[in-house]
């Protein structure tokens, strides 16, 4: 156990420590949690929310005002295609490793997780299609 | 995607969605135009007439895919471990006495074992020579199966698992599609999925 002057002199220390400072730095931190991203709704994604309203569009026939459904059934489209190319580069990490059986163990995990997202995903697509 | 004039009297989806949909996800050595063909071989099954029918088809093409890239994966996998079962059984071969098995495993069962893996007669001199011994190809590929038994079976779940999918989406493309759904009606579906099974496999 810490003696009460180790104790005071770690808090002095953890003072003067404010984590990354620079922009770069704090970037870099902002994704140490972040593993496929799948998490996140991609409907809250900037980076695909174009595509969502245009696919939605398409759903609802060119309409202006995509239906509540349209926009569900698009935003399940675009989280399938993720889900795709993620495992695609799993895949290919797999084979830059050299495609040794021993690393078939990991990526057979990494695959079993990015399968319960796209049982959701495609089921989420299939009940916004039959209500549109 | 690009197209060819034969494929798009066939079907030709709308330049937005193909921007939506972007380059497909491809690994390794695999080839866009192979993508491409079983793309098309998918369409001309389905006929989509719609956005949705294109979103089937394209499920269908990437289930299809994905099938054929584990294949592949598997088939790497039984060959990694029949070289492994191989190489320990290659010392067999070696003149009788100690002597002449570890020179054998120094200087010659390397080579062997390398040729063994990408030239056919040797392949086939060594298994006859190996049968002889008592072990037999299937004695070989089965040792082969039970060593990479774990990562095989995760593998032919994973295919099983696409192939229900493939054929969900298929139906579902049915439900959307009068035309294909009398089809679908009308034969077996292993005969509808026939029709692009080859240009993916």
């Amino acid at each position: 156990m810490a003696s009460d002057r180790q104790t005071i002199a770690n808090r002095n220390n953890a003072k003067k420590s404010t984590g990354p400072r620079s922009e770069a730095a704090r970037g870099r931190l902002r994704l140490h949690a972040l593993r496929h991203g799948l998490a996140v709704a991609v409907g809250t994604d900037p980076a695909f929310r174009d595509d969502i309203a245009k696919l939605a569009k398409m759903l609802s026939h060119g309409e202006q005002q995509a239906s509540e459904f349209a926009r569900e059934a698009a935003e399940a489209e675009i989280d399938l295609l993720r889900i795709r190319k993620i495992r695609a580069l799993q895949f290919e990490a797999y084979f830059t490793n050299g495609a040794a059986p021993s690393h078939l163990a990991e990526l057979n995990d990494k695959l079993a997780k990015l399968d319960r997202y796209e049982r959701r995903a495609l089921s989420r697509r299939k009940n916004a299609l039959r209500d549109l | 995607m690009s197209h060819t004039p034969s494929e798009i009297s066939v079907y030709k989806p709308a330049n937005e969605f193909i921007q939506i949909l972007g380059k497909p996800a491809l690994v390794g050595s695999e080839k866009l135009e192979d993508y491409e063909r079983t793309f098309y071989s998918v369409a001309s099954a389905i006929e989509p007439t719609d956005v949705i029918g294109c979103m089937l088809t394209k499920d269908v093409t990437d289930w299809s895919w994905e099938m054929r890239r584990e294949r592949i994966i598997k088939a790497a996998i039984i060959k990694h471990y029949q070289k492994e079962v191989v190489a320990e059984l290659l010392p067999l071969l070696a003149t009788p006495g100690q002597l002449g098995a570890t020179t054998y495993r120094i200087f010659q069962a390397d080579d062997d074992l390398a040729d063994w893996a990408i030239n056919p007669e040797t392949r086939a001199e060594i298994n006859a020579a190996l049968a002889a011994k008592g072990h037999n190809e299937s004695s070989i590929l089965a040792q082969a199966y039970m060593r990479g038994g774990t990562q095989i079976d995760a593998i032919d779940r994973r295919i099983a698992s696409y192939e229900r999918r493939r054929n969900t989406a298929l139906k579902e493309a049915g439900y959307w599609n009068e035309r294909l759904l009398r089809r679908l009606e009308q034969a077996a579906p292993e005969v509808i999925e026939g029709e692009f099974t080859e240009a993916a496999e």
